[in-house]
């Protein structure tokens, strides 16, 4: 009996599967007339503060066609973002991408998630829409506020070095100012406000002096871009704070080389209370912080 | 396995060459300009101005110097030194500093060419246009690595299954790509395939240890990787020596002796690096100085004991001489090739190799994590291999390799064999220590790709005999291997049809083509040449005066963009998105910020236009609304 070619039937067949791949590989990538069908639903159907997200996450082509009304969500690890600003959640999936796992996508995203209607095809994209469970409606949010914030560099014994207003930012002098920005913390887009510490043992604080009641107070915040991967021991701590009418409910630590999004939620906050947000670290360099805060629930 | 016939062996391997040469020449038009080739380009066209400078200035300086003659006052040493003194300035050190400073972290001999060959194709002639006369060097030796796998593989294959081997290596889509660069990397490729070639022919035929000496000063004077090719080479030498100098004592003897020179010389530069500091034995490195006295004694020893070994036994002689004449030929032609050393060798060496030990580390995704500093992990380049590679080729080379192994094991492996493993690996085994840098995919490991690929055509033609042997499905056996070699090669040439000119950003089957691979967690692309892709749009729909930032392009891409015709030349470029009322945006995970960065300088999110291929975003052009 004539042996089996074991080295050359692999190779033959690595060859053909590989073959088959590339043949296949632009019967999986969605038209133009795909995306522009996409287009039209969403241009019809989306509401202001719907967010669409991405399936897989890094598919931002999607961008070119949505409306810029909504806010198109795609970053690695998006698929499990709670999305809770935002009531509706349309998803652009495109499950017959190499690699690309509905399973594991849904099973991420579909707690707390109910599907408003069915599941629409277009070419290879998929387009559905869903109440998004784990939304909170907001109360009030720092970002949205900034306007009407006051903003001031607070030293060690309490004194305070007012920012000013120029309709865009709070300037503080030194160049530093709070506004809010579009910044990378750790692949996250976000819209937050730059808060950069001042230096020493001041303070960098922004105060909503009088918020309206909310059941839960959420401070997000982290490092810029790749600022969180500084760890020589120049680089200091930096610190993030929260008051609410003076006492102290919230705080999360920055050590060197820490990375990310980092998020404390603490109580209730009463109707009219003054709500304070402070970042500070000894060398501000590269300490470059974006903070985000809101007033959640229906409060009392 | 014998060769039939030479002449048909050499039609082939011209055949092999030109066939690369000219599709690397008719598909270079769409290749962009990589961040690194611009910077090329410019030094390259200042050495080439030097060269014409310092050329058309010699017959100036004869004259002088006959006039200098003439005159009958100086004789000897004195006319001489009169004569060097009246050097023309592209001869001086400061001529030379004006024309070579710029990017002296890289040797010269590719610049050389690059430079001489568009003031000859795009200057004299005119017949290319600027970017394809600079980078003709370039597809001169990315098409020679073609007939070295040939020829090198035909002892132990057939036609067939070499000339797959040849042509699989540039049907790999990133090396297709960076083919076409006047870069680095696949031209080092080329001299270290050279330099083993020649190593290997100089075992049995006269006069090709000297080229092997030459091809090694070649390869010095292409890029540092070359440094790492003798100690690949020293045991192959010893061994060889040893096995032919097993009936002459003599011999023996003098090849001993020989590697007694180079031993000690080696103990004598350790002993002044350990009494002296490295830094001043760097310091003190001067023309008398005991610094090169060991140098000469070495190479004048190493030449005396040779020519003594060659009048003894010529087989030992010809294991060793190719070693001696690296040794020898090549800190030479490092020396001479690159004007910038001329003046002062030691301490603009020491400058260059500093600078490549202690080069910085840059960003890189790797499946989900940005790599930022060492340890990389162990991993990296043998995963990053598998993914780029195409599978129909990367399979054959694994299984080439286990092949070799095997004989190896069980001591069948030739001489020609065991090169071809170990320069295979060498380049993957230096590039995974978790210290150097792993930055710029694949191309750092290059030199062992040629290598790889005539792996892979022994086991094609292996693997395709024993299918003949076990069903005769075709006539032939050597048409069951050439089938079975086009079978493999089908999808890589549809990869590249797809991807190119984007082959920094390909990736293969089994990372699941692009998507895979973005889903994977992997490097998006490198280098900025993607940037073409969005380069008509541009074009078309900017208008007059309006300001554009070429995200991660420097000013010399922008410049030969519109050098060549690519790029208008009415807009204003500027260096970041808030300046900007277009920016093109090229995604890179470490650069997230810099999009955000753009939505938040042009107040939209709303991208225009965008490069994506196979769905994957590689550049974004956004609009001030």
């Amino acid at each position: 009996m004539k042996k089996l070619p074991i080295e050359g039937g692999l190779i033959v067949l690595v060859a053909l599967l590989c073959l088959a791949f590339q043949l296949r590989m632009p019967l999986l990538i969605p038209s133009e007339a795909d995306w522009l069908e996409v287009q039209k639903v969403l241009e019809a159907e989306a509401q202001p503060g719907d967010a669409v997200l991405l399936f897989p996450w890094w598919t931002e082509r999607a961008r070119l066609y949505a409306p810029e009304r909504v806010t198109v969500v795609g970053y690695q690890g998006s698929d499990s973002d709670s999305l809770e600003l935002h009531p509706r959640v349309w998803v652009i999936a495109q499950p017959d991408l190499p690699r690309a796992s509905w399973s594991s996508f849904w099973s991420v995203f579909s707690p707390q998630r109910t599907a408003i209607g069915a599941e629409r095809s277009f070419g290879r994209l998929r387009l559905g829409l869903y109440q998004n469970g784990r939304a909170r409606p907001v109360r009030f949010s720092f970002t949205e506020s900034i306007a009407s914030a006051q903003v001031y560099v607070e030293g060690p014994d309490g004194s305070r070095l007012p920012c000013s207003w120029d309709g865009r930012a709070h300037r503080c002098g030194g160049g530093n100012y709070v506004a809010p920005e579009w910044h990378e913390i750790r692949f996250q887009p976000r819209r937050c406000l730059r808060m950069f510490p001042p230096g020493g043992q001041a303070k960098l604080v922004v105060e909503l002096p009088s918020v309206p009641a909310a059941d839960t107070l959420t401070v997000l915040g982290g490092f810029i871009w790749d600022r969180g991967y500084f760890r020589e021991e120049k680089f200091s701590d930096t610190h993030l704070t929260v008051q609410v009418n003076g006492t102290q409910v919230g705080a999360i630590e920055y050590p060197r080389g820490k990375f990310g999004l980092h998020r404390s939620d603490t109580g209730a906050v009463p109707q009219g209370a003054s709500v304070r947000i402070a970042t500070q670290a000894q060398n501000p360099e590269l300490r470059e912080l974006c903070v985000e805060a809101y007033g959640f629930g229906g409060g009392q | 396995m014998t060769v039939a016939d030479p002449k048909l062996e050499k039609r082939t391997a011209w055949a092999l060459f030109t066939g690369g040469f000219f599709t690397l020449l008719f598909t270079e038009k769409p290749a962009g300009f990589v961040r690194d080739e611009s910077v090329y380009f410019a030094a390259a066209e200042s050495h080439g101005r030097w060269f014409k400078a310092a050329f058309s200035s010699l017959p100036d300086w004869f004259r002088q110097a006959m006039t200098l003659l003439g005159d009958g006052s100086q004789t000897g040493f004195t006319w001489l030194a009169r004569v060097w003194d009246a050097r023309p300035l592209p001869w001086t050190d400061a001529g030379i500093v004006q024309a070579f400073d710029f990017n002296h972290e890289h040797p010269a001999l590719m610049k050389n060419l690059f430079g001489l060959s568009y003031l000859f194709f795009h200057e004299g002639l005119g017949i290319l246009r600027p970017a394809a006369a600079l980078r003709l060097p370039a597809f001169v030796a990315a098409a020679a690595i073609l007939p070295l796998i040939y020829v090198m593989m035909r002892p132990l294959a057939g036609r067939v299954a070499a000339i797959f081997a040849a042509v699989s290596f540039l049907l790999v889509p990133r090396q297709f790509f960076e083919a076409h660069l006047a870069c680095f990397d696949v031209p080092v490729a080329a001299m270290w395939l050279l330099v083993v070639f020649c190593f290997w022919q100089a075992f049995e035929k006269p006069r090709w240890w000297i080229w092997t000496g030459l091809a090694f000063g070649a390869a010095l004077g292409t890029k540092h990787n070359a440094f790492f090719i003798p100690v690949l080479l020293v045991p192959f030498s010893l061994l060889r020596g040893w096995q032919q100098s097993k009936d002459s004592p003599q011999a023996r003897t003098l090849l001993l002796q020989i590697n007694g020179v180079y031993v000690a010389g080696v103990v004598a530069y350790g002993v002044m690096v350990l009494a002296m500091g490295g830094q001043r034995v760097l310091g003190t490195f001067q023309l008398l100085s005991p610094h090169l006295v060991i140098f000469v004694a070495a190479s004048v020893g190493a030449a005396l004991l040779l020519g003594r070994l060659f009048t003894v036994h010529v087989g030992t002689f010809r294991a060793v001489a190719p070693l001696v004449a690296m040794a020898v030929l090549g800190p030479v032609i490092f020396y001479l090739h690159w004007p910038y050393l001329w003046h002062h060798p030691v301490d603009r060496a020491a400058w260059y190799f500093a600078f490549h030990l202690t080069h910085n580390h840059y960003t890189w995704f790797y499946l989900g994590e940005l790599l930022r500093e060492p340890p990389f992990p162990l991993d990296y380049v043998v995963v990053v291999t598998a993914l780029t590679v195409p599978a129909a080729f990367f399979v054959p080379m694994v299984l080439g390799l286990s092949g070799v192994g095997f004989r190896a094991w069980k001591r069948e492996a030739t001489m020609l064999e065991g090169l071809i493993v170990v320069n295979a690996l060498a380049s993957i085994a230096i590039i995974s220590q978790p210290d150097v840098p792993h930055f710029g995919g694949v191309k750092h490991w290059f030199p062992s790709m040629p290598f790889l690929a005539m792996l892979a055509g022994i086991s094609v033609e292996r693997g395709a005999a024993a299918l003949h042997a076990w069903r005769p499905w075709l006539k032939t056996r050597e048409r069951t291997i050439a089938a079975v070699a086009i079978l493999c090669c089908l999808s890589a040439f549809i990869a590249n049809w797809r991807v190119y000119p984007y082959g920094t950003s390909f990736y293969s089957e089994p990372a699941g083509g692009l998507p895979g691979a973005a889903s994977l967690g992997m490097q998006r692309q490198f280098w900025a040449n993607n940037v073409t892709g969005v380069l008509d749009w541009i074009n078309q729909n900017a208008k007059a005066g309006e300001r554009v930032y070429l995200h991660e392009c420097h000013g010399g891409q922008i410049r030969d963009y519109q050098k060549n015709n690519m790029l208008r030349t009415d807009l204003g470029f500027v260096g970041d998105p808030f300046s900007a009322d277009i920016v093109a945006y090229q995604y890179h995970q470490e650069f997230r910020e810099h999009e955000f960065n753009t939505w938040q300088a042009l107040g939209t999110t709303k991208p225009v236009t965008g490069l994506y291929v196979d769905e994957t975003p590689q550049v974004v052009v956004y609009r001030r609304r």
